[in-house]
């Protein structure tokens, strides 16, 4: 049994059938972008044990396909082991072993970042100074206490947990939070508007004037969901402080107090807060002469970072990157009056994984190819004479 | 070998319960963020070539350095021949208009140009208008502000000098939208640097 | 006769390649349109000849580069550009706007018929429909539209285009252009003078302030009309349009030399006077040898290039070269194979040339856009090709590069209709080393897998239709598929490879999952799929032939597909009317992979060889494809 186990994951076919699955799986995933953009595609196809039907069952979803991970996963396996059964030490073999021990690292290099890569956005206009990033794609509720004079301390609910539901307990909050409802997209009205039959899900707080629609899921490259909720604070030793509606389409936090301390409640893209700071000092459009077509986009910033006693002026633009404690700042988009630069904040662990790997299968393609050249114009010499 | 298998399996299986799923704690410093530019003789550290830093040289370096904050609510408006920049603020359907305007020398007489605002929103002019200028001081620069109402309107202004040129932000327009103006501009005011 | 044939059929086509690097001749009675096709101006971001503009012009708006008008005479790009250029009323005449869209008609109450071009005059009195149409047609995305929405906005762009060009040189309704210079010159220190009174507060003469200031009016709406910047000021790409230089007089006082230069010369032609308008060329041309030498020497390289044509050329040179290696299997092997060896040869020099020309003139390595990529991809398969031809000297490679060289090249035409193919890059893509190695790889990729493609469909076209393939026909065959797998799976990968570190270096991330990065690793997996399959066994030399075919649908995808699509950072090179070519090109190769599935008893060859392929041979001749590192020979 364990040896038929072992043949079948050791086995040349396990390894075309990952290959084949992981065209059809990369041809599928990249028509879909046509509809569903890259980030939702990628999400749906590639970064997943599998791809499921419907994506957005409510009731009941199957498995139709295996997706990125599962596929990664097993070639990695398959790799892996049949490597090692079949390893015999030969000059002939050595190429070979080589390209695909750097393929090794390189897939596992790749699962690891789609595991563990953090990409966010940095959006500055001109004379901004930000310490933090944010993920537009991923919401969170933060409920900061405010009290202490020095400092605020944060704590981030990811959205996930929001739509999980139920009472949400942590033990930074001396309250409960329940989940009274979630809308994974909606709009707001005013409650007062015309033609608004719906009722406040909220009473307390701005929200109490304001009703929710929900709304189907954004699918637009562009659109995106504007996720709200609705939370009850519910204090360990005292009565509820009532239901509080929480909406990125709403702006400013919203206060309230518990016993002696004062509590500000907003839902916001998630935020990674940096232990430095970057200034936008000028952004940079630049056109050809006479065209539309754009030449070079730049943003000259100011990193300071009290820390390492860094402050100095960088300038990130087009294939120059920045890079700074292990992130990468990358001019990704502007805005409209050419006065906002959007930076792509990545920090990605594993970025070295794909070097060391190129590295080892270029070692081992000029063995293999070099063993064959040598080969070759031996056997051509001895046709020839 | 089929160990190592495992444990990779293992660990990617771990790591699908990843940090989007759990509550993260954190301390903000309540301290504004330090802002101060860097000798600006150091070389773009990322850059390739010195080339690089004047290939981003702005294509009309003759405008001058200035830099503000634009406050919320604020809309940008075409900026005409006259003006340097123009905004628009709304409410209940009133517009207030924001004009930054700048000329080189010392922009003309104190007297002048706030008798010449009081003729605008129909006031007549005052002998000495020191008693209507108020100083404000934002960072290292010193403002001069007036405040005046008329009828049907109200202006606030506030001039600066610097470096050889006059700067004018003027808030005008219907009295109600230009109270509810009022800290917007001030603030704005505070956010001018060169 | 038969060691001299080769000798002779290669004279005979350099001779003809060589006839178009003689200069145009010029007579002494004609407007001399060489030397005024090599001034450079600038348009697009780059300083090109006119003559470059006008082709290009010419390509938008008609299509072609030439024009046939209603008297049957047909004139070249450059005659049709200066009669726009300096003689409005005539070039308004001309049916040079293409309507081929039966919905467009009809807006004009017109119906379809045999006419498809059009006039300036005949569409002027639905310009403000045009313009409208276009409008609501341009606000939507390309993908959007629909066929009548293309066409109407593809017309109102290229009467925009002709609208900008009549006023970029001179304004379109001016007689005299060089005395209105004068005049404009002569008024200005006077009003120069009144302005400087007046800002003094002393009495002025209002009436010269108000001369030069209807000048300045009418400069001011050339200027938002002039496509050419045809005035160089100062250094690097600072150049201006007449009418910017023009308005700049108003400070200066002087008028360019170049803007007189180019208003003497125009009322010549407006006039019908070779000699001045020669003269008045020929100093234009001086000018810009002299203060702009660099620029000149370029574009003076630029129109030997058009000219010559060099695409074109090996275009003809690989069909001949192609059929004559066709011929060579039906007989007269020897003296066949080595003409179209020959001719295969000269055509490359001439394709090389013009791939060399191309970096010269753009200052970048040789892919840049679709276009580039398509002319690369021929001259890597046609080298890989010959490559095999040298080795195995059957005509296979032969054909192969005849038949891959031509039909790159007639890809690269038809992607050359939007005008410009030295277009500047956008921003992301302005990286020489980039450019250099990852997109030289990822297309030496396709290159190869094209000709691996081509080489499979040789096999199982002589195989199943003719009786030519041999059992040592059929082997060589194989391997040499084999081998050019190999070598497009080494530069796929490394290609791919290259990519990612392009992407980690610019944007922080190895990985995207872009269309086109997807597209690449497609051909990647595909590779290492039939690499994998044939060491194992699971495929024998049919199977061999029948992947290397799904090869070019898959390539074809990478190549042109993604692109399609309209997303990703790489969509740079969008097009839509390719995407039956490229339905038809793919339906065709699952033809011949359904042809090729038929048992080998039916197939031609294989059905009257002797030793035909039954029972217990089928097998022997089955096992050819070898595990790696045994080489069958």
């Amino acid at each position: 049994m364990l040896r038929k186990l072992i043949a079948i994951i050791t086995s040349l076919k396990l390894t075309i059938i990952c290959l084949a699955a992981a065209m059809v799986l990369i041809f599928a995933g990249t028509i879909a972008q046509v509809h569903l953009g890259i980030w939702e595609a990628q999400q749906r196809y590639f970064q997943g044990f599998f791809v499921w039907w419907p994506a957005e069952g409510r009731g009941f979803r199957v498995p139709v396909f295996p997706g990125g991970h599962l596929i990664g996963a097993v070639l990695l396996v398959n790799l892996v082991a049949a490597h090692a059964k079949r390893f015999q030490w030969a000059w002939r073999k050595f190429g070979i072993h080589l390209i695909h021990a750097g393929l090794i690292i390189m897939l596992a290099g790749g699962l690891f970042t789609d595991l563990f890569a953090i990409e966010s956005h940095m959006r500055l206009t001109q004379g901004d100074t930000r310490n933090y990033s944010e993920d537009p794609r991923r919401m969170e509720l933060a409920v900061i206490d405010t009290s202490n004079p020095e400092f605020d301390q944060v704590t981030a609910i990811p959205e996930a947990l929001l739509r999980r539901g139920g009472s949400i307990e942590h033990k930074s909050l001396p309250f409960r939070l329940v989940v009274r409802h979630f809308y994974q997209n909606s709009r707001l009205h005013m409650v007062n508007e015309s033609g608004v039959t719906l009722q406040p899900i909220a009473n307390q707080g701005p929200g109490a004037q304001v009703v929710v629609e929900s709304v189907p899921r954004a699918t637009g490259v562009n659109d995106r969901d504007l996720v709200s909720a609705a939370v009850e604070i519910i204090p360990a030793k005292s009565a509820s402080l009532g239901t509080w509606l929480v909406s990125d389409a709403l702006g400013a936090p919203q206060t309230f107090s518990n016993g002696d301390r004062t509590w500000q409640l907003v839902m916001r893209p998630a935020r990674y807060y940096k232990p430095y700071s970057v200034t936008l000092q000028k952004f940079t459009h630049e056109r050809y002469v006479g065209t539309e077509i754009p030449k070079n986009f730049a943003s000259k910033v100011t990193l300071i970072d009290p820390e390492k006693n860094v402050n100095r002026n960088v300038l990130v633009y087009m294939n120059h990157p920045l890079r700074y404690r292990g992130e990468t700042y990358y001019q990704a988009g502007f805005e409209k009056d050419d006065r906002t630069s959007i930076l792509q904040v990545v920090r990605n662990p594993s970025f070295i994984a794909p070097y060391i790997a190129c590295i080892v299968v270029a070692a081992g393609l000029l063995v293999q190819f070099g063993y064959h050249l040598v080969g070759f114009s031996r056997r051509r010499r001895a046709v020839i004479a | 070998m089929k160990g190592a298998a495992v444990a990779i399996i293992a660990a990617m299986l771990c790591a699908c319960d990843r940090g989007d799923q759990q509550i993260k704690v954190y301390r903000i410093a309540k301290a504004p963020l330090e802002s101060t530019p860097p000798p600006e003789a150091t070389m773009p550290t990322n850059a390739s070539s010195p080339a690089a830093d004047a290939m981003v040289a702005p294509p009309s370096s003759e405008k001058p350095q200035i830099q503000w904050d634009v406050p919320s609510g604020w809309s940008s408006a075409p900026a005409s021949a006259m003006r340097y920049a123009s905004f628009a603020a709304e409410s209940n359907g009133e517009k207030a208009d924001i004009s930054i305007v700048t000329f080189p020398g010392d922009g003309g007489s104190d007297a002048d140009n706030v008798n010449r605002w009081r003729q605008q929103i129909g006031l007549g002019p005052v002998d000495s208008v020191d008693a209507l200028i108020a100083p404000q001081h934002a960072g290292a620069l010193h403002f001069s502000t007036v405040d005046m109402a008329g009828p049907t309107a109200r202006v606030l202004a506030g001039w600066t000098r610097h470096e050889g040129r006059a700067w004018f932000f003027k808030l005008t327009g219907p009295p109600a939208v230009v109270e509810q103006e009022k800290p917007r501009f001030e603030k704005f005011l505070q956010s001018v640097r060169f | 006769m038969k060691r001299f044939f080769p000798w002779l059929v290669l004279i005979f086509a350099a001779a003809w390649v060589a006839a178009s690097w003689l200069p145009p001749k010029i007579t002494d009675d004609a407007f001399d349109l060489v030397t005024f096709g090599k001034v450079p101006v600038l348009v697009g971001g780059r300083v090109k000849p006119l003559d470059t503009v006008a082709r290009n012009s010419l390509l938008i708006i008609h299509g072609k580069e030439t024009l046939r008008l209603p008297n049957g005479e047909e004139i070249g790009a450059m005659q049709w550009l200066v009669d726009v250029l300096f003689k409005s009323a005539l070039a308004d005449e001309y049916p040079v706007f293409v309507i081929q869209n039966s919905e467009v008609l009809g807006l004009f109450g017109w119906e379809q018929s045999d006419r498809k071009y059009f006039s300036f005059t005949e569409l002027s009195p639905f310009l403000k429909q045009i313009d409208e149409q276009g409008d609501q047609a341009d606000k939507l995305e390309s993908v959007q539209r629909s066929a009548y929405q293309s066409a109407i906005l593809n017309l109102r762009n290229a009467l925009i285009l002709c609208q900008r060009l009549k006023n970029s040189l001179r304004p379109e309704d001016a007689h005299d252009f060089s005395n209105e210079l004068e005049t404009y010159a002569a008024a200005i220190p006077p009003a120069a003078q009144a302005a400087s009174q007046r800002e003094k507060g002393e009495a002025f003469d209002k009436a010269k302030l108000d001369s030069v200031a209807a000048f300045v009016e009418r400069y001011q709406n050339l200027s938002s009309m002039a496509y050419l910047l045809a005035v160089p000021s100062g250094e690097g790409l600072q150049w201006q349009s007449i009418a910017e230089s023009l308005l700049l007089a108003v400070r200066t006082g002087e008028i360019h030399p170049v803007v007189k230069a180019y208003a003497q010369l125009g009322d010549a032609y407006h006039v019908g006077d070779q000699r001045t308008f020669n003269q008045q060329t020929t100093r234009l041309s001086d000018w810009f040898g002299k203060e702009q030498a660099v620029a000149t020497k370029r574009t003076s390289f630029e129109f030997l290039f058009n000219h010559v044509d060099p695409f074109t050329h090996s275009m003809v040179l690989y069909v001949l070269a192609f059929l004559v290696a066709c011929g060579s299997w039906l007989g007269w092997n020897r003296p066949l194979n080595r003409a179209a060896f020959y001719l295969l040869l000269l055509s490359l020099a001439v394709h090389t040339f013009g791939l060399a020309s191309r970096m010269y003139l753009q200052e970048r390595p040789p892919v840049t856009n679709l276009y580039s990529s398509a002319i690369f991809i021929g001259w890597g398969a046609v080298i890989v090709a010959l490559i095999l031809e040298r080795i195995f000297r059957d005509g296979i490679g032969a054909a192969c590069a005849g038949a891959i060289g031509f039909i790159t090249l007639i890809i690269a035409h038809h992607l050359a209709g939007s005008g410009d193919t030295l277009e500047m890059l956008q921003a992301v893509l302005d990286t020489n080393i980039w450019l250099a190695t990852h997109v030289v790889a990822i297309t030496t990729g396709y290159s190869a897998m094209f000709l691996a493609g081509m080489l499979a469909m040789i096999y199982i076209i002589r195989g199943v239709f003719t009786r030519s393939l041999k059992k040592e026909t059929a082997d060589s065959l194989s391997r040499m598929t084999y081998g050019v797998v190999c070598f497009a799976t080494l530069f796929s990968f490394v290609g791919t490879v290259l990519g990612g570190i392009w992407a980690d270096q610019s944007w922080g991330r190895f990985w995207g999952w872009d269309p086109k990065e997807n597209g690449a690793v497609l051909i990647v997996l595909w590779c290492a799929i039939i690499l994998h399959a044939r060491w194992g066994g699971f495929i024998r030399q049919r199977g061999l032939m029948v992947m290397a075919i799904v090869g070019n649908v898959v390539t074809s995808f990478s190549w042109f597909g993604v692109n399609m699509l309209g997303v990703g950072l790489h969509s740079y090179g969008f097009m839509q009317k390719a995407f039956p070519w490229l339905v038809g090109f793919i339906v065709s190769q699952l033809a011949l992979m359904a042809v090729a599935a038929m048992p080998l008893e039916r197939w031609q060859s294989f059905r009257t060889t002797t030793h035909a392929p039954r029972g217990k041979d089928k097998l022997k001749f089955a096992s050819q494809g070898l595990p790696v590192g045994t080489t069958p020979d």
